[in-house]
């Protein structure tokens, strides 16, 4: 695999990763749907995310735009980015950011991990989703990177459904730009009587409903074949549900493989 | 089946332009194909009819819309209430569609009140639902049907909206993928296949495949394989004999309403079973009723 030639990720048609007409109108909002199963982390792609929204491309997962990137073209004028997860505290991100030397008043991390299971024995759940939503409103962000939401399920013992209505639309339509990653390991045993209970009812419908949201899908999935030295998994990229057919560019439906090592992921063309 | 007194066609270009009667429409999609573009094209063919359009799930408004609200499911007789003040007026000659994004989730037991609430006779309700989220069934409600059988049972019209077979290597790979939460290359394409089923008023069904595409806003009517493989057998014998081997209608309708014998004897539940009827040649002897007759 060494020998072969690096691919740049691109998701949109104007080359982009996330494209500049995502952040054109405050009035639109869009939902980008990042999904990944045990075994391919989605940590790099998080970063590449983060990277793209400050520099306007992820200049350390693409080379070709390592080599022309202009630090002074950066997006000095953009507002910061929000990364939100329940899933992983503040210190996992800012070590993260800051290896990638990213400059930390362009993204702010909210940490719904640490003693937030406390906090939940206090308060109601609608008054824990309300205080949710007002720290991204007031985190002044137009991108919000949503970690593992599907956690507040059985957390705050919630619905798909109240969890879609009270957390993921309102939040989606304060910003423009909602990215929700989460898990979708062992939701395809539909057939087996342990999956058709409640809670694994819910949970495929939570994230069906975020499938039916989305402008584009970012699947991270393992090798069918197994493991390999040279491939750590698959990165899929296609059209989300809910693309609108006046949206000025389209999705780059396209498959990679990625090969994660020593700190740093490179993309291949399948 | 296309019959020579109904053109498919036509029939959908009479559902769109709202010149035939129907109250409700529904739009069944799922991960590999979203049926929004149907609605939209309800608008583009009633320019002068005014749009309501309820979101369930949808963050922006669409450019063809007249009223955009948000819908909270957990007041329903609210929302259909706040609703109907925004349809136009009964002498009002403006015909109104009211859109509703995803039925999935209004709660089952209020579905068909909020439906019948709404759908009245200038207003027309075309509403979507994910054939792929499924559905918590409450204990109370176990015999109840599901919420995709009564919408089914409710609707005149079903748009069933289905990826082209071109778009994906093959039906039971796509099942899989799609179960396992990823969506293959080429789904969710502006061009794509539309099983229409309409209801006319004595009940009869009708149904049609086309393929749409929703950039131009056509339709193309496409015969369903069952009636490609029924033309198929049709031509079979053509051409190949100086004999007409083909069978006219009226032969096939002649034949289909022979009754074939012994059928009595495949209505028993339990197999094995000796259907004997005496007739007036039939040896019957008096001391040994136990002989078998045979």
């Amino acid at each position: 695999m060494s020998n072969v030639q690096n691919q740049d990720l691109r998701v949109f048609s104007d080359h982009s990763v996330l494209s500049k007409h995502l952040f054109k109108s405050s009035f639109k909002h869009h939902l980008i749907l990042v999904t990944h199963k045990n075994g391919t982390s989605p940590s790099w792609l998080i970063n590449a995310l983060v990277e793209t929204h400050i520099f306007g491309a992820p200049v350390y997962l693409n080379e070709s735009q390592r080599s022309v990137w202009d630090k002074h073209a950066a997006n000095d004028g953009e507002k910061a980015i929000s990364v939100a997860s329940f899933y992983h505290d503040a210190d996992y991100f800012t070590s993260a950011f800051a290896k990638l030397k990213l400059d930390p008043s362009r993204y702010r991390v909210l940490d719904f991990l640490t003693n937030f299971a406390v906090r939940s024995d206090e308060k109601s759940s609608d008054q824990l989703l309300q205080e949710i939503i007002d720290a991204v409103g007031q985190s002044g962000t137009d991108t919000v990177i949503l970690e593992q939401p599907e956690l507040l399920m059985p957390l705050l013992d919630l619905g798909s459904d109240e969890l879609h209505f009270k957390l993921i639309s309102p939040l989606a339509r304060k910003v423009s730009l909602l990215i929700i990653v989460m898990n979708t390991e062992g939701y395809e045993h539909n057939d087996i009587a342990e999956y058709q209970r409640r809670d694994a009812t819910e949970l495929t419908r939570f994230a069906m409903a975020c499938f039916h949201k989305s402008t584009a899908v970012l699947g991270l999935k393992p090798l069918e074949s197994g493991r390999a030295d040279d491939v750590t998994g698959i990165l899929r990229v296609s059209r989300g549900p809910a693309l609108a057919k006046s949206f000025p560019v389209h999705v780059v439906e396209n498959e990679y493989l990625f090969l994660t090592k020593k700190g740093s992921t490179k993309l291949f063309y399948r | 089946m296309a019959s020579s007194s109904h053109n498919p066609s036509i029939l959908l270009r009479r559902i769109l332009t709202l010149k035939e009667p129907t109250a409700f429409v529904l739009c069944l999609d799922r991960l590999e194909q979203s049926a929004n573009a149907i609605g939209q094209e309800f608008a583009r063919n009633n320019s002068d009819a005014v749009v309501i359009y309820v979101s369930f799930e949808t963050l922006n408004k669409p450019a063809y819309v007249t009223h955009f609200l948000e819908a909270n499911v957990h007041n329903m007789s609210k929302l259909a209430s706040n609703l109907i003040t925004y349809l136009p007026a009964q002498r009002d000659d403006r015909k109104s569609i009211v859109v509703l994004d995803a039925l999935n989730y209004v709660p089952n037991e209020h579905l068909s009140t909020f439906i019948t609430s709404i759908a009245s006779v200038p207003t027309v309700v075309v509403g979507t639902f994910h054939r792929d989220m499924p559905e918590l069934r409450s204990p109370a409600l176990e015999n109840y049907p599901s919420s995709l059988t009564l919408l089914q049972f409710i609707a005149t019209t079903i748009f069933d909206c289905r990826s082209l077979p071109q778009q994906h290597a093959n039906a039971e790979e796509l099942e899989s993928e799609l179960g396992c939460f990823s969506i293959p290359k080429g789904l969710n394409d502006p061009v794509f296949k539309i099983v229409l089923t309409h209801r006319r008023k004595s009940g009869r069904a009708l149904t049609y495949q086309f393929r749409y595409n929703s950039d131009k806003g056509d339709y193309q009517y496409t015969q369903s394989r069952e009636e490609e493989e029924t033309a198929e057998q049709e031509n079979m014998f053509e051409g190949l004999t100086t004999f007409n081997l083909n069978t006219s209608s009226r032969q096939k309708q002649a034949k289909e309403q022979i009754e074939l014998p012994f059928l009595e004897a495949q209505r028993f539940n339990t197999g094995g079973a000796i259907v004997y009827e005496f007739e007036k040649d039939d040896d019957y002897e008096e001391e040994d009723p136990y002989e078998d007759p045979f």
